[in-house]
């Protein structure tokens, strides 16, 4: 009886079986990719097919753009645009890489987990791709990609932090523009103005100026930037490697008196109902706004979509620490590069590597600008793309902003750069929120960082 | 809901609820008014947040997190419901989180009852051990293995495959916690009785303790199709090509890198409520008719 | 089917009886058991094995690792373990978590068991109730944490508009703001959440306790009280003992809600230990000290889990 039954049990389950495996026949079919390549990579036709990460591909023509300006010059060579998510990139590549499976090109988003991407081995060494613009002054951002004389990436964009003004608001409440003179006290008094002038000037429940706290770099980068020796990056490292972030203490005290007066909304209100930037600024609630280069196309895109209203508006150096520094006002923002796999076969990985150094270029920075990206590549004729766009301010001084700023990183590259940010990033919710002291906050975050023991001078270096 | 309405005044008492045991009178009668005042109350109360992401959903994207909070909307755009199915493959991403969730759901049903009947209703010798490690399992946080899995998927080539997302969700412990639990309310003595009836075990689970266990198999099937359905993280990993991308994840799609499309993503969210409250209101019919054949009649 | 009464089956009747008094016999049923125990397990087994407990196990392994999730975890011995002890971020992680879990289980369990009673009764419009009572679960979590924070708002919210009435304007909680009510303000939210969840659980335990105990129960002479303390709960306790382990380990485990409402914040107050783990990894880049985190978490969750089953067991004797 025991074999009858164990017959009907494995009948029922091959039947089972049966169904799964057609199931899986029919499944699998989505898992073909690019066959018949040879061992490096090469069509039968002689061609190269490259896979490239990119996002928001069909609201941001940014990287099909690229893509396609490339292949258009490049004929031999085919790339295959993938979409990953805005949001969560990084976490879909630390999976990718960690399983050998990145596509043969990918964004650095910022600079914050490069150098946890470069250490193992994952990225392609760029150096001799990156001799191309060694001496040219216009790609200097490239120097940011640069570990222990190495290269892994290439920047193709890279936005600074500016100050957004509104001059219909300002002019209207009779308040000077801002003409790029400004230090912080400037600031802080124009802010003091403006509380006073604006309610008469019939914006009633609008702030001086917004600043957008839910990103730990405002004010933390900028501290950093304009508080660290010399216009390269070895005093910045030095700076923020060092263990000791009492530097960060007097910006903290500006942005707590301006939140106490009501100049700004408060962290408190800004984290509890997650306010952007776009509507606070988009729909006139701040007339002031320190935010990267990044938001002048789509500001521009929501005043002719209604989304925003319909204001005049320029933006302006970033206040400085001191009047010694408005020349070349010193401002913060992570380049955005890109990055070959270093598992790709060789023919690929060629492709890929000239596909890079390409987008960093001057053609690349021209495809880039025209979709309302601040290309890497500051030349004239790359900036002339930029602001050909329709909507975005004509004044000099919005134009020359860019060019005339020293941009240093938001995210010093090294092997404790995650651990800082995220510990600093903590202490900003203790102290902006009120909950601790600057002193206490910096502190505990001081003792955190130093037990990693991740830090340069716990490391014998 | 027919059930319901059929029944009349005197068999709106329960017999398992205290209080219920008399005969309406005018005090009762004023209480369940009041009771029922409460009730709807705290009915707005809970749904508050779904008549926000609505409202926000009509709301162009500077409205939704503007300082003061605007509840309606200034203009009210019903276009975005008309808008989703242009901007975005929001048909594909339905099909496809369907897709995955009927899978998943068929499969966690399907092998997690089978597998409680084994470590209910079979005495065999480790029986508590595997369960306890199965449980265990459930107390590890899936963010610490998410890599170490994606890892062992990759190597056989299962990433971005539709396998991917059935895999990872069908196995859990948790269907075979909840259903060997509810195994253990039916009384051995059914299952014994079956087997001195010689039926086979196969026989028994499917003739004695499927046809009891409806209420329960409609509970793991609700949760584990919401739970699949709104599964985030997931497909975030393992799913990159466009045309398998679920509901959740192709919403993401509208955040950029400094900027969000929020109108969007809350019209795509409402919609998405949707298929999961279908599926709540045939799950919870079991319930209704659960109350009614429940016994040992099966 | 339907021919379960075949020679086979006739036969199997007098192998069991003989079973009970033969000792070889007694053998030949434990093969018994044991093959058809692993059969019905088998389907499930195979995928837990493979998907989840190989993955399990090595994070084992990663724990003593410095690990970045690329390249190859380095073993470095101890070291994960030992800072643990001093990472003050854990600790309060730690405590956040505990303090999370005592409070929301007891009110999660005991709302979510009143509610599903409440529901399984003959209540006019309760299929209403129930699928209100559930939406609070698929409602998108984003949205949920954006009107609980306005109404959270120290000024402006209805909660603390409310409260004023009480205690007066300048005595109420800052809430999300504030280190000591942020965390519960997310423990209420917390419970309001999963109710619904939960009650979906216990209504269907409820269903399956026989209508004709109640009957039974009845002629006894037991009043409404007496059959809900005899008959309702002793026929749930596998049930309710699901539920609670169930809502011990989600408990502690709790991170999309803190990661949406506070993100941890203000400073540590609402970090809890599952979102410690996803920063650790994430955002650090440290799987290797990620997987000694939610060790410690899992070795808890354990030990709760143990005691659980244990006094389970004990009250089932």
């Amino acid at each position: 009886m025991v074999g009858v039954r164990r017959g009907e049990l494995r009948h029922r389950l091959r039947r089972v079986v049966a169904a799964v495996a057609a199931c899986a026949a029919g499944l699998s079919l989505t898992a073909c990719g690019s066959g018949g390549a040879d061992a490096d990579g090469r069509n039968p036709d002689g061609s190269v097919t490259i896979s490239m990460a990119g996002w928001t591909l069909s609201t941001r023509p940014e990287f099909q753009a690229l893509a396609s300006a490339y292949e258009k010059s490049h004929p031999k060579v085919h790339i295959d645009v993938k979409e990953y998510s805005a949001d969560d990139y990084d976490k879909q590549l630390i999976a990718d890489l960690s399983a050998g499976k990145a596509p043969d090109v990918f964004p650095m988003k910022n600079l914050k987990m490069y150098y946890t991407y470069a250490s193992p081995g994952a990225l392609a060494d760029l150096t001799a791709v990156a001799a191309e613009y060694k001496d040219d002054a216009n790609l200097a951002v490239a120097k940011d990609y640069v570990i222990d004389g190495r290269t892994y990436a290439l920047p193709y964009r890279v936005d600074a932090t500016v100050l957004y003004y509104n001059r219909t608001m300002l002019e209207k409440a009779g308040v000077d523009v801002p003409d790029g003179t400004w230090t912080w006290d400037d600031y802080l008094a124009v802010c003091r103005e403006l509380k006073r002038k604006l309610p008469a000037a019939g914006y009633k429940d609008a702030y001086p100026t917004y600043h957008h706290t839910s990103f730990q770099a405002i004010p933390q980068a900028i501290a950093l930037a304009q508080q660290s020796k010399g216009s390269g990056v070895e005093g910045q490292n030095d700076l923020f490697f060092s263990g000791d972030y009492s530097y960060l203490k007097p910006m903290y005290a500006l942005f707590l008196k301006m939140q106490h007066e009501e100049l700004t909304l408060s962290y408190n209100t800004v984290s509890a109902s997650k306010t952007t930037y776009q509507s606070q600024f988009g729909t006139e609630k701040a007339a002031l706004l320190p935010m990267g280069t990044w938001f002048m196309g789509p500001l521009a895109d929501q005043q002719k979509s209604g989304e925003a209203n319909k204001f005049d508006w320029g933006v302006a150096a970033l206040p400085q620490l001191t009047s010694a520094t408005i020349d070349h006002p010193v401002t913060y923002g992570d380049p955005t590069g890109f990055a070959v796999s270093a598992n790709s076969p060789s023919a690929k990985k060629k492709a890929a590597e000239d596909f890079v150094a390409w987008a960093a270029g001057e053609e690349g920075a021209k495809v880039t600008a025209r979709t309302g990206s601040v290309p890497a590549y500051t030349s004239d004729a790359a900036l002339d793309a930029f602001f050909a766009k329709k909507g975005l301010p004509t004044d000099r001084q919005s134009r020359e902003v860019i060019r005339k700023s020293v941009i240093k990183q938001e995210n010093p590259v090294g092997e404790a750069t995650q651990v800082i940010q995220d510990e600093l990033n903590m202490a900003q919710s203790s102290i902006l929120s009120e909950t601790k002291s600057v002193d206490a906050a910096l502190a505990k975050a001081e003792n955190a960082i130093g037990n990693t023991g991740l830090l340069p001078k716990d490391q014998g270096k | 809901m027919s059930a319901v309405s059929t029944s009349s005044v005197s068999s709106a008492v329960s017999s398992d609820i205290p209080f219920n045991d008399h005969r309406p009178s005018f005090g009762r009668i004023v209480a369940m008014i009041l009771g029922y005042a409460v009730m709807i109350v705290i009915s707005v109360f809970v749904v508050l947040p779904f008549v926000w992401m609505v409202l926000a959903s009509l709301k162009n994207n500077n409205e939704i997190y503007m300082v003061p909070v605007r509840w309606l909307p200034e203009t009210w755009y019903f276009e975005h419901y008309v808008q989703i199915w242009q901007k975005a493959d929001m048909l594909g991403w339905l099909g496809n989180t369907v897709f995955f969730a009927v899978v998943v759901t068929f499969l966690q049903v399907f092998t997690g009852s089978f597998a409680a009947y084994g470590f209910s209703k079979i005495n065999f010798p480790g029986r508590n051990t595997l369960f306890l490690i199965y449980v265990a399992t459930m107390a590890v946080p899936w963010q610490a293995y998410m890599i170490p899995q994606f890892k062992m998927l990759s190597i056989v080539g299962l990433n971005d495959t539709r396998w991917s997302i059935i895999l990872l969700q069908a196995f859990g412990a948790f269907g075979v916690f909840m259903m060997k639990q509810f195994y253990d309310t039916i009384p051995d003595s059914l299952s014994e009785a079956a087997r001195l009836d010689g039926l086979s075990e196969f026989g028994i689970y499917r003739r004695i303790i499927l046809p009891l266990s409806g209420s329960s198999i409609a509970a793991l099937a609700i949760i584990t199709f919401t739970n699949t359905w709104n599964d985030y993280m997931g497909p975030l990993l393992y799913l990159r090509s466009p045309d398998l991308y679920t509901i959740q994840l192709g919403l993401k799609t509208f955040i950029s890198q400094y900027d969000a499309d929020y109108s969007m993503i809350m019209t795509g969210s409402v919609l998405s409520v949707l298929p999961i409250l279908v599926v709540f209101l045939i799950g919870q019919r079991q319930f209704i008719e659960g109350i009614a054949t429940s016994g040992m009649k099966g | 089917m339907s021919d379960n009464r075949t020679p086979e089956a006739v036969r199997a009747t007098a192998d069991v009886a003989a079973a009970r008094d033969n000792s070889s016999h007694v053998n030949k049923l434990r093969n018994r058991n044991i093959r058809n125990g692993l059969i019905f397990i088998a389907p499930n087994f195979i995928g837990f094995f493979v998907l989840i407990l190989i993955p399990v196990v090595t994070l084992f392994y990663t724990s003593f690792t410095k690990w970045s999730a690329l390249g190859d975890p380095q073993f470095n011995g101890i070291w994960n373990w030992r800072r643990l002890f001093t990472d003050e971020n854990f600790w309060d992680a730690l405590v956040n978590t505990l303090y999370y879990a005592v409070v929301h289980i007891p009110l999660t369990l005991a709302l979510a068991f009143g509610l599903a009673v409440l529901l399984n009764s003959k209540l006019k419009g309760r299929a209403f109730f129930r699928t209100v009572a559930f939406f609070p679960y698929i409602t998108a979590i984003v949205a949920v944490a954006q009107v609980w924070s306005m109404m959270f708002d120290p000024k402006a919210g209805i909660i603390n508009q409310f409260l004023a009435l009480f205690v007066g304007a300048d005595h109420v909680p800052g809430w999300l703001s504030s280190t000591t009510w942020a965390m519960p303000a997310v423990i209420i939210v917390g419970t309001w959440r999963e109710v619904g969840y939960f009650m979906i659980l216990l209504l269907a335990g409820l269903q399956t306790i026989p209508a004709e105990l109640y009957e039974a129960a009845k002629m006894d002479g037991a009043n409404a009280w007496q059959r809900f303390w005899h008959v309702t709960v002793p026929c749930m306790r596998p049930t309710l003992f699901f539920v609670t382990v169930t809502l011990t380990i989600t408990s502690l485990k709790i991170l999309d809600l803190t990661l949406v409402m506070t993100n941890g914040g203000p400073g540590t107050s609402t970090l809890v230990l599952a979102q410690y783990v996803y920063r650790v990894a994430f955002e650090r880049a440290d799987f290797g000290y990620a997987s000694t985190v939610s060790l410690a978490l899992f070795f808890i969750c354990l030990l709760v889990t143990l005691v659980q089953f244990w006094y389970n067991n004990a009250k089932e004797k």
